[in-house]
This record gives structure tokens, sequence and C-alpha cells, in this order.
């Protein structure tokens, strides 16, 4: 799957994993440019099953909350989901604080996340 | 959420004043700028600086992108203040305000897919006052400095 500076796709077992690289509060573009090539990476594609590691973001402004939702959005559309995994302790403060922990499912690591749709299959 | 027609004010006094054209690739520069002080003088800690961050990101881009359309043309102008215990921030741009109807009631179940719309609640999350004057252009944002640490600053 497509790879470049800003996140990386990987397949496995018929779960996509996208690993963010870049996460920092300067870096908050890559971030949202990111999500953007996933929601695009998404689109037409069904049953979605997707893994999404935040390890590395350490800073998320609402308008990466928004993209974060339109891809969990696509991706129950698509008749699949997507896990979150990795998520810093500040990020994890954030999502709850805004309600979204009500919506997304968030796991400590890519492998449990990764096991936790394969057991949904 | 209460948006004030009066003319935006600051208590206290000013520490620094900035202006950009509303270009939002300048927002972070500024931003960093300013919190970058804010925990130098000690009056927000080195744990609380990402959510101050966040707090002048929002406020700042909501100026540039939605105040002033990204019209490169228009200033936002950012005025930083002390008021006893306190710090502050007013942020003003040169559009035409905003009506408190057209931002999403996140408490409501439903508004939890909103795409868009929760930069506000995220500026309440971490300032102690959030307050809209002139009709939506100006937004002043208050927060207690961080306690002195032990011995003194």
């Amino acid at each position: 799957m497509a790879s470049d500076d800003i996140i990386r796709l990987t397949q496995t077992d018929g779960i996509i994993i996208a690993q963010l690289l870049r996460g920092a509060f300067r870096d908050e573009n890559g971030v949202l440019l990111a999500l953007e090539k996933l929601g695009q990476v998404m689109k037409g594609r069904t049953e979605i099953r997707m893994v999404l590691d935040l390890g590395v973001v350490e800073y998320v402004s609402s308008a990466g909350l928004g993209r974060l939702v339109a891809c969990l959005k696509r991706a129950r559309e698509s008749g699949g989901d997507l896990f979150l995994a990795s998520v810093r302790s500040e990020i994890l403060e954030l999502l709850d604080l805004m309600k979204l922990t009500e919506i997304f499912t968030v796991h400590e690591t890519v492998d449990a996340a990764k096991d936790a749709l394969l057991d949904r299959a | 959420m209460e948006i004030l027609t009066v003319a935006a004010t600051h208590p206290g006094s000013l520490l620094e004043s900035r202006q950009i054209p509303s270009d939002v690739s300048l927002v972070v520069p500024l931003v960093c700028r300013l919190v970058g002080r804010l925990v130098a003088e000690g009056r927000v800690t080195e744990e609380d600086r990402r959510k101050v961050e966040l707090c002048l990101d929002e406020a700042v881009t909501n100026a540039v992108t939605h105040g002033n359309d990204s019209n490169f043309e228009k200033l936002v102008t950012v005025r930083l203040f002390e008021s006893g215990p306190c710090w502050g921030v007013l942020i003003t741009d040169e559009g035409e305000g905003f009506d408190a109807d057209q931002v999403p009631d996140l408490e409501v179940e439903e508004q939890l897919w909103q795409e868009s719309g929760r930069g506000i609640a995220l500026m309440r999350l971490y300032m102690d006052e959030v307050v809209y004057f002139d009709g939506g252009r100006s937004v002043r944002m208050i927060r207690a400095c961080a306690p002195a640490p032990e011995g003194g600053r």
C-alpha cells in the first residue's frame, strides 16, 4: 500500500494499518494532510477494517478531530470499522473531554486493535 | 453561547500586541512565540503548554479562516495581557462576526458525528473564560496563571 513521509499504510490479514508519521504542534498540517489522504484511500472501498496508529501524535486541533470523525464515519458506512491505537494520554484526555470516546474504540497497542478487529470477522 | 454586541476590551495591562495577515501558515509561529513567552515567564507550566497552544491555535485560526475568510488583506490582531493573578488574550478579526446559533451544541449525542464546529468547545475546555464581543469579531480568553513554584519564581 502507499506510504510517504506523513503516513505509512500496510495491510495484513485484511486489516489496513495506518500509521501517522508526524504529530508535533509545528507539524499540525502534516497530521491534517495525513488524515485527508487516509480519507481518500478509504473512498470507494467496502468493509474497511482499519487500525489508526496515533503513537507519534501529540497535538490534534478541532480540524484534526473532525477528520478523525470523517474517517470513522467512512469506515462504518463501508460496513467495517476503524479502531484507534497507541493514543497518547493527552490526546486520549481530549477525546474523552470531547465525548469522542463514545464513538471511537481505542486500544493500547496496534496488535490489540488488530486482534479485536480479527475477532469481529 | 452568548455573543456580546459591545466592543471588546481587556482588563489589566497589555504585555504584547501582534498583527498577522490572514494566512493560516502564520498562525503556528505566532502561537509558538506567545505561548513560549507565557511558559518562560512562568504563567503557563510546561505541562499545560499544549493545552494553551491548542486554545490559541483554535482562536487565531478561527479569526483567520472564518472571520477574515483567509483574505490576506485583512488582519488579525492578538493582544496578550495580564490582569491580577490571570493572563489573557484578546483576538480580533476584520470579518462580519458570526451567529451563535451556527455553533453546534456538542452536548447533544447526534452532534458527536459532526466533522467541524469543535473549536470553541476546545477553547472552553482549557481556558477559564471565553467571551465573544462585537458580534463575534473579537474573542477574549482568560486563564489563571500557574502557581509559583516553591521557593519563588
